[in-house]
């Protein structure tokens, strides 16, 4: 019984709070309608509402997806600190930056589902009843690999949150392996992510064993940084005071993460350009542009750009400690990425086709919509995860028998 | 004398050895494939199609009594003037192909009669790996079944054979990209997405 | 198939069955008969028969009859014409492949027309099997090719390769497939189940060849267009959200006839025939040609040659 009391009470607290919180879910709450209306034209329409065409045919859509495995994954970035070496101001936040990832694992999964053709079809995925092609195919593991860490951070924080609500210690015997599980999981989720885009020869672009470690030190850069910036939004919004600890151990991953990858970027970017072969023309196209096409050419160097900058500030140790600049740095850090590993990875992957043709993609308004309106979604269920976790880690919200009664 | 037997030796092992060499595994050239003979086939009807065309048979108007065959080599300008005729690049005239005796036959190079209905027999005299080609398969068209006896087109149903190459003709359509999508090949410098 | 692998198909089938999906849509079914007037009843069981068919390699004889009665019944509706759809299975001891003649190809694109009104793809979204492409005298660069060219073919200095499914022997679409809903048959043709397919794309990404297409929008075929003689496997007229490619004109070879592209071609360029046959024309041409197939680096094996002479 106390278990639907947790779920009523938490419920109860996730729909009440002040006129601008109310504001803020009413705001994100239309965006997803907006979304979700652009989702109808394009289910009864089809895809053809979108900009994707059988040369491109992956877009916005798979672009926000890999950025997202990216910052589910980053959750681990917390959660080692906390349990592993046992940061006290990291376990203070661990439950948010889990919140972080379940948001992020509900978005990757509205993302793919949005890109399918046919979505009512999407029982086939389900083992037995349906038939995932399970170990063959990337995109199964995909499938297994997000399904497993968002159930993973579902129950870890649910059993966290249940005991401490109850007034109780949680049992670190029952959930340590848990914890121990998802560390190795969040690494998984995104290299197989990864691989989803390494395993296809005929996709040279993709088609380099540098994109697993290139994903995995972007994610470690967008994750964290997406994080200070929530938790600054958390510290001045809410009576609940983020450690500047954690914001510094955030900053100072990020830091790393970014130095990491934009050597790896380096490198890639030697090996296309210093004896170009003919695999090299995605990465031409990319960079310069070809045939006429060139819509990626100022997004790539502005998000090049914008990271070294960010990198500049971040690696500054004075800079870094100024908190708007930290803030700035990491909005920054974040798009350069989501650039970098989203459109910039997707399209030139795409781009010439495998019969050497130029074709031109950009996402329609329909697209946009129902993109922001996923967003939107993530950022609304953070929104009331983060609420409901404050207020029980806080212990305000705690079982009271009496109103079984 | 015995420097005579030596050499007779010699000269009738070398040619022994080679032959066995030859039939046998080791063999320079043996090719099975080529040493097979084709396979079953059948080659489409010409006459009926000369029939329909009122050329046929020649020999209506070719009699060799009231017509005569002219060897002489000349432009032909009464009759038959719509041929184009440049196979070979002119080198050839009517009776290098057509017998000038039996009117309603072709004639090869060896001077056998070869029917019109088999004029790939004819063709092999010059274009011999062709000929090989059409027998086994590689050139020239089936029709009806990839199985069972190979039905295959004559020579002269795809070329005209008095102008043997194929003439240039407009492509079929080029391909449209996705509707409400417009195509942009690496010659063209159009495209992207129109908005409505 | 094996044995095992057919018994584990049963087995799963138990668990189906077990899992309570055909038991649903059974009950469903019988409530319906019992509702509604035969036309309506008809309708309401095809709709939900359509939504819970099952992956069409765990459907017995008897429910691969009533699916394509099914479908029959839903072209008819559709096109107002009796469509035929059949189910043949592979041929004994066939191994499709094709072989084409570069230096035959004059790019009269005499073939795509063809395979566009035999494989009953949508004229609305342009779908197309084979691309010819025009590619500079020098190069076998693709991206040299042009895609588009129109007018007087051959253009001086240009050959034409016409690049369509090159049904490999390693095909990585099947292996991208995340349910399956594409495979490879005993005859070596890699087809689609366009009931099952999801529409995810993946094996778009994965084929080197460019020979998926994808239905963008509701298929749009003029009923005056239709080819009426379909299979479940290649040319049944195709819905929305789903891949479609070729496939060597299934319907057609399975009845031992060429596949469309084949018959369509003015210069004898192209060859089809069956591999296991030692004197097929695809044979002599393997053992005596100078072949060679697109992209052999990538371990793919295809079944689609090239040559020239």
């Amino acid at each position: 019984m106390s278990g639907i009391q947790f779920i009523k009470d938490c419920t109860k607290e996730a729909f009440q709070g002040s006129r601008r919180y109310w504001l803020w879910l009413s705001c994100l709450i239309a965006v997803c309608l907006v979304g979700a209306i652009a989702y109808w034209n394009q289910f009864t329409n089809g895809l053809i509402v979108t900009g994707m065409s059988d040369q491109v045919s992956w877009g916005i859509y798979i672009a926000n997806f890999t950025f997202l495995v990216g910052l589910a994954a980053a959750a681990v970035m917390l959660v080692i600190p906390a349990y592993i070496f046992h940061n006290q101001a990291a376990r203070s936040v661990v439950l948010l930056a889990e919140g972080v990832a379940v948001a992020a694992c509900l978005m990757c999964m509205l993302f793919v589902t949005v890109d399918l053709g046919q979505p009512l079809r999407f029982w086939h995925m389900i083992p037995f009843v349906g038939r995932l092609n399970w170990p063959q195919s990337m995109l199964a593991w995909d499938v297994v690999v997000l399904s497993g860490y968002l159930f993973l951070n579902i129950t870890i924080p649910w059993y966290i949150t249940y005991h401490r609500y109850m007034g109780k210690k949680p049992d670190i015997r029952v959930y340590f392996p848990a914890i121990l599980i998802a560390i190795f999981w969040a690494i998984s989720i995104h290299t197989v992510t990864a691989f989803l885009f390494i395993g296809n020869p005929g996709r040279p672009f993709w088609n380099t064993a540098l994109l697993g470690p290139r994903f995995i030190a972007s994610a470690f850069t967008a994750g964290p940084a997406f994080m200070v910036l929530a938790f600054r939004v958390i510290d001045r919004e809410t009576d609940f005071k983020v450690n500047t600890s954690v914001q510094k151990l955030l900053a100072l991953i990020t830091a790393v993460a970014l130095q990491i990858n934009l050597f790896m970027v380096g490198t890639e970017l030697f090996t296309e350009f210093y004896a170009p072969t003919e695999h090299s023309a995605s990465a031409q196209f990319l960079f310069f542009g070809a045939d006429g096409q060139n819509a990626l050419v100022p997004w790539i160097w502005g998000a090049l750009f914008i990271e070294i900058v960010a990198v500049v500030i971040l690696m500054v140790h004075k800079l870094r400690e100024n908190s708007n600049l930290l803030a700035i740095a990491c909005v920054l850090a974040i798009v350069g990425i989501w650039i970098e590993k989203g459109m910039g990875l997707i399209i030139p992957g795409f781009t010439p086709t495998p019969l050497g043709e130029v074709f031109g993609y950009l996402p329609t308004m329909t697209e946009s919509l129902v993109s922001f309106g996923i967003w939107a979604f993530g950022i609304l269920v953070f929104t009331i995860l983060a609420k409901v976790t404050i207020k029980i880690e806080t212990d305000r919200l705690k079982y009271k028998s009496s109103e079984l009664a | 004398m015995r420097q005579r037997l030596v050499w007779l030796a010699v000269s009738l092992v070398i040619p022994t050895v080679c032959l066995v060499l030859d039939a046998g595994p080791f063999a320079w050239n043996n090719d099975d494939t080529e040493a097979k003979s084709p396979p079953p086939f059948v080659v489409s009807k010409r006459v009926p199609v000369l029939e329909d065309n009122g050329y046929y048979p020649c020999s209506d108007c070719h009699d060799n009594d009231s017509q005569k065959s002219n060897p002489r080599m000349r432009k032909l300008d009464d009759e038959h003037d719509d041929l184009a005729f440049d196979h070979g690049k002119q080198r050839f005239w009517c009776l290098a192909c057509h017998d000038s005796e039996n009117r309603d036959m072709l004639v090869n190079r060896g001077g056998q009669l070869i029917a019109f209905d088999e004029s790939h027999l004819l063709c092999g005299d010059c274009h011999y790996q062709q000929q090989t080609d059409f027998m086994y398969g590689a050139h020239g068209k089936r029709l009806q079944s990839w199985t069972g006896v190979r039905q295959i087109v004559a020579c002269a149903e795809c070329h005209d054979v008095h102008s043997p190459n194929f003439k240039p003709r407009e492509a079929w359509q080029p391909p449209q990209a996705r509707t409400g999508l417009t195509a942009t090949s690496v010659h063209q410098d159009i495209g992207g997405v129109e908005h409505e | 198939m094996s044995e095992k692998q057919s018994r584990k198909q049963i087995t799963r089938r138990r668990l189906l069955q077990v899992l309570g999906l055909t038991a649903g849509g059974a009950s469903l079914t019988a409530a319906a008969n019992k509702l509604t007037d035969e036309n309506t009843r008809r309708t309401i069981v095809d709709t939900l028969g359509g939504l819970f068919q099952n992956h069409f390699s765990r459907l017995s004889p008897d429910e691969v009859g009533e699916t394509l009665a099914r479908m029959e019944r839903k072209y008819k509706e559709k096109y107002k014409q009796d469509v035929r759809v059949e189910a043949t299975s592979a041929l004994p001891n066939t191994l499709f492949g094709y072989a084409l003649n570069l230096s035959r190809c004059r790019g009269y694109r005499d073939c795509v027309s063809a395979c566009v009104e035999e494989n009953n793809q949508s004229r609305d979204s342009e779908i197309q099997y084979i691309r010819v492409l025009e590619i500079p005298d020098g190069t076998m660069n693709l991206e040299h090719a042009d895609h588009y060219y129109a007018g007087e073919v051959p253009k001086p200095d240009h050959f034409y390769l016409p690049v369509q499914c090159q049904q490999c022997e390693n095909p990585p679409c099947v292996k991208a497939c995340p349910v399956e809903a594409t495979w490879q048959e005993p005859d070596g043709i890699v087809v689609i189940d366009y009931d099952w397919c999801i529409g995810c794309r993946y094996c778009q990404a994965a084929c080197p060849y460019w020979a998926r297409k994808f239905n963008w929008n509701e298929p749009v075929i003029p009923a005056e267009s239709l080819n009426t003689q379909t299979h479940y496997l290649s040319n049944r007229p195709r819905e929305k959200g789903v891949m479609e490619k070729c496939t060597f004109c299934l319907h057609r070879v399975r009845k031992q006839q060429l596949p469309a592209c084949q018959e369509a071609c003015p210069t004898g360029a192209r060859v089809f025939g069956n591999l296991l046959d030692p004197d097929s024309e695809i044979r002599y041409i393997l053992a005596n040609k100078k072949v060679f197939r697109l992209k052999e680096d990538l371990n793919t094996e295809p079944k689609f040659w090239y040559y020239a002479d």
